[in-house]
């Protein structure tokens, strides 16, 4: 190969790297730091909790039942003597009616001033996805996505991505 | 009280929920077949539980100022000492959700929790009243 090709197909190399280099880091830009989720099943569907958010996952215990107040609010829960209200998720996205079972998990959501149990049908996986958030589906009932900050693709999945605040904010 | 920090709780289950009562609010245990003198309040549909066969299980009497009150329940259990280790306030998403102060603490009895019940409230709300004068029930 002739000198002057060689130089020529270096050159062309190392624009090739510069350009990929730069389609990467704009493509970080784009896409922002990961985001990550803990994967839990609802009803035969996919939804998540920013993980930032979960303090534990634990097995269904006793759940007292308190009379006179809204049927998504399962009841008390004594974890480690820390009395935990319990919600039902099903029931609080209008996808039916949760019930614990041995692969049901309670998912302890914090927020600054309260922590709260989730019921859900099981907990599949932690998760960072490094695409985006996109908006609810327009086509979900308001019902749904009034909870929902964002759905997020994982393994081909669709998955809802829950408000904490929101859930938490429209009680009682 | 039990003793210096303890608050003495009689303990029932309605409606398969564990409950608790301050014990110097109850008077007495009556059995559903015994005649029980006097105007009475019932309390079991007040706190938002359905109706019970009224012919099973205990009645508890109790002690409202100069009133009386009654309480059908489906078993009562024990007398237990409740420590301040062992009483917590209602998480306030579930107090909110409450139409009142109806349960104004919740007691640890291991992993079961037993809802202390503010027997005052329940009888200032729109407990329905139930003449029991002179009448056998059961």
């Amino acid at each position: 190969m002739a000198a002057g090709e060689e130089k020529h197909l270096a050159e062309r190399q190392a624009t090739l790297l510069q350009q990929a280099a730069a389609a990467a880091e704009a493509q970080e830009g784009r896409e922002g730091p990961g985001i990550q989720l803990l994967l839990f099943s609802l009803g035969g569907e996919s939804y998540a909790f920013p993980l930032e958010r979960v303090r534990e996952v634990v097995k269904p215990g006793p759940t007292t039942p308190v009379p006179s107040i809204p049927k998504h609010i399962l009841g008390v829960m004594n974890l480690r003597g820390e009395i935990l209200p319990v919600l039902d998720l099903k029931r609080l996205l209008g996808v039916g009616e949760g019930t614990p079972t041995p692969q049901g998990r309670i998912i302890v959501v914090k927020t600054p001033g309260m922590t709260v149990g989730f019921l859900a049908d099981g907990v599949e996986d932690a998760i960072e996805v490094r695409e985006s958030m996109e908006p609810p589906l327009a086509i979900l009932p308001e019902r749904q996505a009034q909870y929902l900050q964002g759905q997020v693709t994982h393994e081909r999945v669709l998955v809802g991505v829950l408000d904490v605040e929101a859930l938490l904010g429209r009680q009682g | 009280m039990a003793d210096g920090a303890s608050l003495e709780i009689l303990c029932f289950r309605l409606g398969g929920i564990l409950w608790g009562i301050e014990a110097d609010r109850v008077d007495r245990i009556a059995r559903p077949e015994e005649v029980l003198e006097g105007s009475v309040v019932d309390l079991t549909r007040a706190i938002g539980m359905a109706a019970r066969d009224d012919a099973a299980g205990r009645r508890l009497v109790l002690r409202l100022g100069s009133a009386r009150a009654i309480l059908s329940v489906d078993e009562v259990l024990d007398l237990v000492p409740l420590s301040p280790n062992n009483l917590a306030a209602l998480p306030p998403l579930i107090a909110r959700a409450l139409p009142d102060h109806r349960i104004w603490a919740v007691g640890k009895m291991g992993d079961e929790i037993l809802l202390l019940l503010d027997v005052a409230t329940v009888c200032g709300a729109d407990a329905p009243a139930k003449d029991l004068a002179g009448s056998k029930e059961g």
